[in-house]
């Protein structure tokens, strides 16, 4: 062996990659040669610097809170399988019949998950992609970044305190807040919109604008709705009554609020079937306990 | 098919998952650098790991199979977003560090660069580490972090051995020039250097030499 074969083999060495004979070949030559032990234990400090410093400040428990959730997923996923496995073994008629109403049953699971993982970005306060107050100007960003032309319902009294790209489950979501202003009781005032694309249908029981869910997921409100290919998940920290009464004066199809500079390009109107402006809400009452 | 052998495997999920999640969180946290999209980012690979179970053979190495799907989630997934984060975020690396070493170093005059590698700060470190590219970083984390082996780590990322040494060789190497460069804006050590050469890293060359 010689000095320029040190190099191909020091991290190998370093990292208990070579077998015995080339672990003795490097040694024997280190040891009589003063300028690879140099570099050998140049390397070596480098190397011991390096481990411990990642290792020291990186490993360390997960919080206890995603373990807690990722057990409960995975045991609430299991209870669905195995449901879904009771179906199957059922005599053959009964399975077919057995396995559709297991399906539909099993669903909500999915639908829970969902508007559980809602209610945490909610709460998490991710910072924000995109900081702006145009409402013409979020939809063009999610255009950039989404299949589907996201068109944002106008809230009366909101301005938007930022936008970012999200996900719900297995779904690509838009996620825009808007602030509505402060309340006498100093109660936060947030409304968190997820939209997320739903061409095919996937997501159950969520029905058309204007049909407008409720629901109670940890502690905050999320009201629901399917308008095209797009479910709306609206979500809240104000009780239900505030929340209907702010659902009453959304308009998810107004045109886009004027952009700020006067240069903007015509924007196209939303792609989306047009309900009557304030047509009647209909709230779902809940419709399973959290 | 028996659907209790099925049932008994995704039980068995839970435990053999769990089992991991330190480690996979702290790669994660590594691989986004914040903690919130380490999360998402740990569920999402559980999720996906879950979901394909059924086509991990038993027997062999869940913890490589993990960090294989938490590996192509990030880089599907959450790279293009951090990396968009990361824009907004450069003018963080103008701010100026405490102290990188003490000045009061009495015997580095002898090999300033160990005595360098020896009192890097962690801080120091992990700031070089994240600066790396991906490709470097992955390697980096794979084999300092979580100490796989270069097998392992080939499999993971789905590239020959040769391929793992010779990111692992370049990305230490710019990990090594970050530091001493910072280290010589400091005043700590000489600008000047010797560096190491660039020979392309080919133990399997080498390897060949011997027997041939």
């Amino acid at each position: 062996m010689t000095c320029s074969d040190l190099d191909p083999l020091i991290y190998p060495y370093l990292d208990g990659e070579l077998d015995e004979a080339e672990r003795g070949h490097l040694e024997g030559h280190v040891a009589a040669c003063a300028g690879c032990r140099g570099r050998l234990s140049r390397e070596a400090a480098f190397q011991g610097a390096l481990r411990r410093s990642v290792q020291l400040r990186t490993r360390g428990p997960a919080p206890e809170a995603l373990r807690a959730m990722l057990r409960a997923g995975i045991r609430r996923e299991n209870r669905r399988v195995q449901m879904l496995s009771w179906a199957r073994w059922g005599s053959l008629a009964l399975a077919a019949a057995a396995a559709g109403v297991f399906y539909l049953d099993s669903r909500p699971g999915h639908r829970e998950q969902l508007l559980e993982d809602a209610a945490l970005r909610y709460q998490r306060r991710l910072p924000y992609e995109l900081t702006t107050a145009s409402r013409a100007d979020v939809e063009r960003w999610f255009g950039d970044q989404m299949s589907t032309r996201v068109a944002l319902p106008h809230v009366p009294g909101a301005t938007i305190a930022g936008a970012r790209l999200s996900n719900l489950r297995e779904h690509d979501a838009a996620y825009v807040v808007y602030q509505l202003p402060a309340q006498p009781r100093g109660q936060d005032r947030r409304l968190g919109l997820f939209v997320v694309e739903d061409p095919q249908r996937e997501i159950p029981s969520v029905a058309a604008w204007p049909q407008v869910g409720v629901r109670n997921v940890r502690g905050v409100s999320i009201a629901s709705w399917r308008s095209g290919g797009l479910v709306y998940e609206l979500v809240s920290d104000m009780d239900e009554a505030d929340l209907r009464r702010t659902l009453r004066e959304i308009d998810p199809t107004a045109p886009p609020s004027p952009p700020p500079e006067p240069v903007q390009p015509p924007r196209p109107r939303p792609m989306l079937p047009i309900p009557p402006r304030n047509p009647t809400l209909e709230l779902i009452p809940a419709g399973f306990q959290n | 098919m028996d659907f209790r052998h099925n049932h008994r495997t995704k039980q068995e999920f839970e435990g053999l998952v769990l089992a991991h999640l330190d480690p996979l969180y702290s790669a994660a946290l590594r691989l986004t650098k914040n903690d919130r999209d380490a999360e998402d980012l740990v569920q999402d690979t559980c999720m996906r790991a879950y979901r394909f179970f059924d086509k991990f053979e038993r027997g062999t190495n869940i913890k490589a199979w993990l960090f294989k799907i938490l590996t192509n989630t990030f880089i599907n997934r959450y790279r293009r977003k951090v990396k968009e984060r990361n824009v907004t975020e450069g003018s963080e690396r103008e701010a100026v560090h405490e102290a990188f070493i003490s000045r009061d170093a009495s015997d580095y005059a002898a090999n300033p660069e160990q005595y360098m590698f020896d009192r890097l700060l962690s801080d120091d470190v992990l700031r070089a580490i994240d600066g790396l590219p991906i490709d470097f970083r992955l390697v980096v984390i794979l084999a300092d972090l979580q100490e796989f082996s270069y097998k392992e780590i080939a499999e993971i990322l789905d590239v020959p051995v040769g391929t793992v040494m010779s990111r692992l060789f370049r990305g230490r190497k710019a990990l090594q020039k970050s530091l001493r460069d910072y280290a010589a804006g400091q005043g700590v050590v000489p600008a000047e250097t010797p560096e190491a050469p660039e020979a392309p890293v080919d133990l399997g060359a080498y390897r060949r030499r011997r027997t041939g």
